[in-house]
């Protein structure tokens, strides 16, 4: 959050933009340089790529700065333009074929495996936490974009259901559904890939 | 319970735990799916305790810079400067091709003597040049001094 004086200071720096006074963006760029790379890299996760799609992302906001109308945050707002800009990035990298899709190695997958039969996950090894690393980045890398988005500020950021309608404008209720829809495309990636097995229930003695 | 809500209500720690422990114990299918939503979970948590990269040394400038050259609106006095500019560009391009053609033009031979240019592609060695009469193919000859190294072909003159 920022103080009154700097909220102040932040809306006179935004109207000088809207009269199209490109060095009042500058202080802006600054204050929001952290928030908006952490956004682009929770969904695009390309470190080489990320200072692009920052630098694209504030040359829209600049671009699009007389429809901020101050009634959400300028965070709220930049993040949008930024999430908008990611979801267009993905699009086009998985239009190009440039998603990859690799394998896990052996090790990986055995840690997964022992991790899954595990009933609790909270206390992992190195390896453990490697492998499930490892496939939380690889089912992401899979999913489609808008999953994607969602996922990132929800499961990665913990974003709220309401937060997450506001930044993208979106009603709460929608997002519940497609975070709902995200989330079961998501499972079924996890288990072809972790080798969870149906068929014995949790409770169960393994034989 | 219906197996549809497992998944939201695992998803948002729903406090109906007792519920699904109940359920998890007799449904393998959804028993498969908690299992694995503990394992994404688990990845996310990874995920999340990533650093984020952060912006290199200028960012700030080197955006501001671009955004100057996207958003140009070419009012009056920067079309003029444009105009001197692509006038300048265009001078100096002009100048350098002129400078190229006075640096090629004396080696091609014609302004010399249409022979030694065709001798010096024929034979180009550097020869000890002992004939006089070759130095006088192109009248400099007697300026120069005697025992001279020059490159030209010794045949020159013989022609």
């Amino acid at each position: 959050m920022i103080s009154k004086e700097e909220a102040a200071q932040e809306a006179g720096w935004i109207e000088r933009c809207q009269r199209g006074e490109q060095e009042a963006f500058a202080p802006l760029v600054e204050r929001y340089r952290s928030a908006v790379f952490r956004v682009v890299y929770r969904v695009v996760r390309r470190r080489d790529e990320v200072e692009d799609i920052v630098q694209e992302v504030f040359i829209k906001a600049f671009t699009a700065i007389r429809s901020y109308n101050f009634q959400s945050s300028f965070q709220t707002w930049l993040s949008r333009i930024a999430l908008n800009h990611c979801y267009d990035y993905l699009r086009r990298v998985r239009a190009s074929h440039v998603t990859y899709f690799w394998q896990m190695s052996e090790e990986g997958q055995r840690n997964l495996e022992a991790t899954a039969e595990s009933r609790e996950p909270g206390g992992l090894n190195a390896e453990q936490r490697a492998a499930v690393r490892e496939l939380a980045s690889q089912v992401l890398e899979a999913a489609p974009p808008a999953d994607r988005v969602l996922l990132a500020l929800k499961e990665i950021e913990g974003h709220s259901v309401e937060e997450i309608g506001e930044i993208l404008d979106l009603k709460p209720s929608t997002v519940k559904v497609r975070l709902h829809r995200a989330r079961k495309r998501l499972l079924k990636e996890v288990s072809s890939r972790a080798r969870v097995r149906p068929g014995e229930p949790a409770g169960a003695p393994r034989p | 319970m219906r197996c549809d809500h497992v998944l939201e209500i695992l998803a948002e720690g729903d406090p109906r735990a007792r519920e699904i422990k109940e359920h998890l114990a007799q449904c393998p299918a959804c028993a498969a799916r908690a299992r694995a939503w503990r394992l994404a979970q688990a990845g996310f948590r990874e995920l999340a305790s990533e650093p984020v990269p952060e912006a290199s040394v200028g960012f700030t400038p080197r955006l501001m810079r671009r955004l100057a050259e996207s958003s140009r609106p070419a009012p009056a006095e920067q079309s003029f400067f444009e105009k001197v500019g692509r006038r300048f560009v265009y001078s100096t391009l002009m100048l350098a091709l002129l400078a190229l053609l006075a640096l090629a033009v004396p080696r091609s031979g014609p302004l010399r003597s249409p022979n030694s240019a065709e001798l010096m592609l024929m034979q180009p060695s550097v020869a000890t040049l002992q004939d006089e009469s070759v130095l006088n193919v192109d009248g400099l000859g007697s300026h120069w001094p005697h025992n001279s190294t020059v490159t030209a072909p010794a045949a020159g003159g013989q022609r």
